[in-house]
């Protein structure tokens, strides 16, 4: 028994997705928080039952990469109930996709959710009247909480044993009358089609160029009767045939909304009057600017407060292990590296990181993400983007990885290659841990905020100048603006987790065997021949000791480990001790910068190919060379 | 297609989201531009006919965020300039 999630975006599918499967979608307070379908076996009701939530999609003509796969899935896939999941708050424009999804004529269910935010702004639904209207059941939920999902999937395992398929509701009689013909060309010539006939000829009438061609691959000779349609269409309304379809299917759905919805009086709060500052021409920018720098020194004050009493409870447990067991055996110095390895783990990397997953996921949450899309707008455009580009940039900050996939959200392959090669360059988490604990800690945030401003310069210039190359124009901005939200704290513990427990379970293990095989390395002085083999980069070059050429080898496989790696190369977590301020300016600024990791490289791999791939990360190479080299010269110049 | 608005002679200029007044209810006439705008828009509910309303316009030429069906969508200029719109107050003012 299969149960698809479908419905606008930020409606709440993967709220409700995660309450049967467990957390395990990303859920976010924007729009295109998902950019692929995920499954999961669930106990729904005593039965055993597969549940899938799907990207969000506006109707069921995809304009981006997330939609189409939602569209492929729905339209390739058996979904033996879509369980059509609807904003209640914005009830017209949700009955659109509702009305296509009934076109596909499975058993389906609607979750009448947000049913809180409905009532916030004064709509009151009459749900027996809209269930009536449509002719499935509607279920009233409030996903956040968990209100109503066992009555939803209640109705879905009702339909979905029954078979309840709903008849599509019926157009105006032109419509109707057009439909009705290319229908009859359609199964005349389709023997056996997943879809009916009549959603098809939809399909066609609207000349959707996606599910077009999905037929017109398969050659349906159709006698020219669709374009006689069209032709008739196009007289009788005098436009064009996709504008009369999606125009006569906009006012079915709202003469339903009007006939069951009634508005009273909304609620205004604080959330309007905070938002209206948010976006306020003189106040949206520099508050923008408050949020990010306060955003980065709470991080880095709570990170360095937690790192102090950590470190030393590492420091004093190598000690106590070296009178055990005598270093410079291999079993002590494997020991060693495992100690020091995790304590790099423990206590360098988690304080910084914990404190910025909670940050990250605020932004996403309280939807001032698609805000800042909306005032860096213009920036953008210098960079021959548009604000869209804004959302997978700052995810970036979290992880490369879904932030290359959050691309998919982009509506041109152009956009998507462009924006996927600067996405790179944000410094992830990990690299943030390395700007904390190394510049920040030893050199003070001052420092520290500087690396992320030259960081900030080097995408803006390189964007500019690969916008140049790429040629074609970005189409211009359309992005839904969610309402502000106040995070609920649950959600953003499992959030945080979700991240945190990928850091564990991946970094951890590889952490950790990492540092056994450098413990290795040194016992049998091999590290040395590596260092060697790198001097002329690092020592040359760059002007930092040998040692730390081992270290950006481990780098490749994840940025934290540059960190982690560090601590055992130099034998210490006192790294100021060790290096200059000039060296660790330099480390740091070439850590930021140079390739993506082995993840990353894999996720740039499939989204945008080999090609792409490979020369986003020489520049990433030649970038990081010449920007590291070039802060040892202006440390040795001013003296420092 | 592009729209110049000293060829207008001033008066009669075209009014669209990126010229129309704040806060105030605008009725759509136009989705100007490609087949590929005009579905996005249609896809976010914004069609001919409807009412939306001007809620802010980001400085420096950046974009239009406009209220419609109680949704707030946010509008390149680019964009805007391609929803041609009629105040009603403006066409009462017509009439009268
Ligand atoms: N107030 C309120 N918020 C909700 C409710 N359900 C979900 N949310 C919030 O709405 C936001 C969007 O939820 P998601 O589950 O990510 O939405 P989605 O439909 O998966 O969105 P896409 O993946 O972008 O299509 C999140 O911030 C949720 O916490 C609800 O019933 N009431
Ligand atoms: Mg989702």
């Amino acid at each position: 028994m299969r149960f698809v999630l479908a419905g606008q975006p930020n409606s709440g599918k993967s709220t409700i997705f995660n309450a049967v499967a467990g957390y395990r979608a990303a859920t976010a307070n924007f729009p295109g928080s998902s950019v692929v379908y995920t499954v999961s076996r669930a106990m729904i009701l005593g039965r055993e039952t597969e549940v899938v939530d799907l990207p969000g999609v506006y109707s069921l003509t995809s304009t981006d990469a997330a939609e189409r796969e939602a569209l492929n899935y729905l339209l390739e896939r058996d979904a033996d109930v879509i369980i059509n999941v609807i904003d209640a708050s914005r009830l017209g424009r949700s009955l659109e996709l509702t009305l296509q999804l009934l076109e596909l004529g499975r058993p389906m269910v609607v979750a009448l959710n947000m049913h809180d935010e409905a009532v916030r702004k004064g709509i009151e639904i009459d749900r027996a009247r809209l269930a009536s209207e449509l002719g499935v059941p509607v279920v009233t939920t409030i996903g956040r909480r968990g209100r109503g999902l066992r009555a939803l999937f209640r109705e879905a395992m009702r339909v979905c044993l029954t078979e309840d398929r709903p008849q599509p509701l019926r157009y105006d009689n032109e419509v109707e009358r057009a439909l009705a013909d290319v229908a009859k060309a359609v199964s005349e010539n389709l023997e056996s089609s997943r879809v009916p006939a009549r959603f098809l000829a939809i399909k066609l009438l609207e000349q959707d160029p996606g599910v077009g061609d999905r037929l017109g691959r398969r050659g349906v000779p159709l006698d020219g009767r669709l374009e006689r349609a069209i032709d008739e269409l196009e007289k009788a309304h005098g436009w064009s045939s996709d504008q009369v379809i999606s125009g006569s299917r906009h006012a079915l759905a709202h003469g339903v909304e009007d006939r069951v919805a009634t508005l009273g009086r909304s609620y205004v709060g604080w959330r309007e009057a905070v938002d209206r500052l948010l976006l306020h021409p003189f106040t949206g920018g520099p508050l923008m600017a408050l949020i990010l720098v306060g955003f980065f020194y709470a991080v880095f004050g709570l990170g360095k407060h937690l790192e102090a009493p950590l470190v030393a409870a590492f420091a004093r447990l190598a000690d106590s292990l070296a009178h055990l067991v005598p270093p410079g055996t291999l079993v002590g110095t494997v020991l060693n590296g495992l100690v020091m390895g995790i304590s790099g783990g423990v206590a360098i990397v988690l304080p910084y990181l914990v404190p910025f997953l909670v940050g990250l996921a605020l932004l996403e949450d309280t939807g001032y993400l698609p805000r800042m899309a909306y005032i860096l707008d213009n920036v953008m455009h210098r960079m021959g983007l548009h604000g869209k580009s804004v959302v997978p940039l700052m995810l970036g900050y979290g992880c490369s990885v879904p932030a290359v996939m959050a691309t998919r959200i982009l509506e041109s392959p152009r956009d998507r290659r462009l924006t996927t090669a600067i996405t790179v360059f944000i410094p992830c988490s990990a690299r943030t841990t390395v700007i904390y604990a190394l510049v920040g800690a030893f050199l003070g945030p001052w420092w520290a905020l500087s690396v992320y401003v030259l960081n900030l310069i080097v995408i803006g210039a390189l964007g500019a100048l690969l916008a140049r190359r790429m040629k074609g124009r970005a189409p211009g901005l359309i992005l839904e603006i969610p309402d502000l939200r106040l995070p609920a704290l649950n959600n953003l513990a499992a959030k945080t987790w979700l991240s945190l427990r990928e850091f564990i379970v991946i970094a951890w293990p590889l952490l950790i065997a990492s540092s056994a095989v450098l413990g290795v390395l040194e016992w049998a002085h091999a590290d040395r021949v590596l260092n060697a083999a790198l001097s002329p980069l690092t020592v040359v070059l760059l002007g930092l000791p040998a040692a730390t050429g081992v270290t950006l080898i481990f780098g490749l496989l994840r940025k934290e480990l540059t960190l982690v790696m560090l601590v055992q190369a130099l034998g210490t977590a006192n790294i100021g001790a060790v290096l200059t301020a000039a060296q660790l300016m330099t480390f740091t600024v070439f850590v930021v910068f140079y390739m993506p990791c082995v993840a990353t490289i894999a996720v740039m791999a499939r989204e945008v190919g080999w090609k792409d791939t490979a020369w986003i990360s020489a520049i990433t190479v030649v970038i990081a060379v010449t920007l590291a080299t070039a802060t040892r010269m202006l440390f040795a110049l001013s003296g420092a | 297609m592009v729209y110049d608005p000293s060829a207008e002679g001033g008066r009669e200029a075209v009014l669209t989201l990126e010229n129309a007044r704040l806060q105030q209810p605008a009725r759509v006439l136009e989705l100007a531009g490609g087949m590929g705008v005009r579905s996005h828009l249609n896809t976010l509910g914004i069609h001919v006919g409807d009412t939306v309303r001007v809620v802010e316009r980001a400085p420096f030429k950046g974009p239009v965020l406009i209220e419609v069906h109680g949704t707030r969508v946010a509008l390149g200029r680019g964009v805007a300039r391609k929803v041609k719109v009629e105040h009603d107050a403006v066409r009462s003012g017509r009439t009268a």
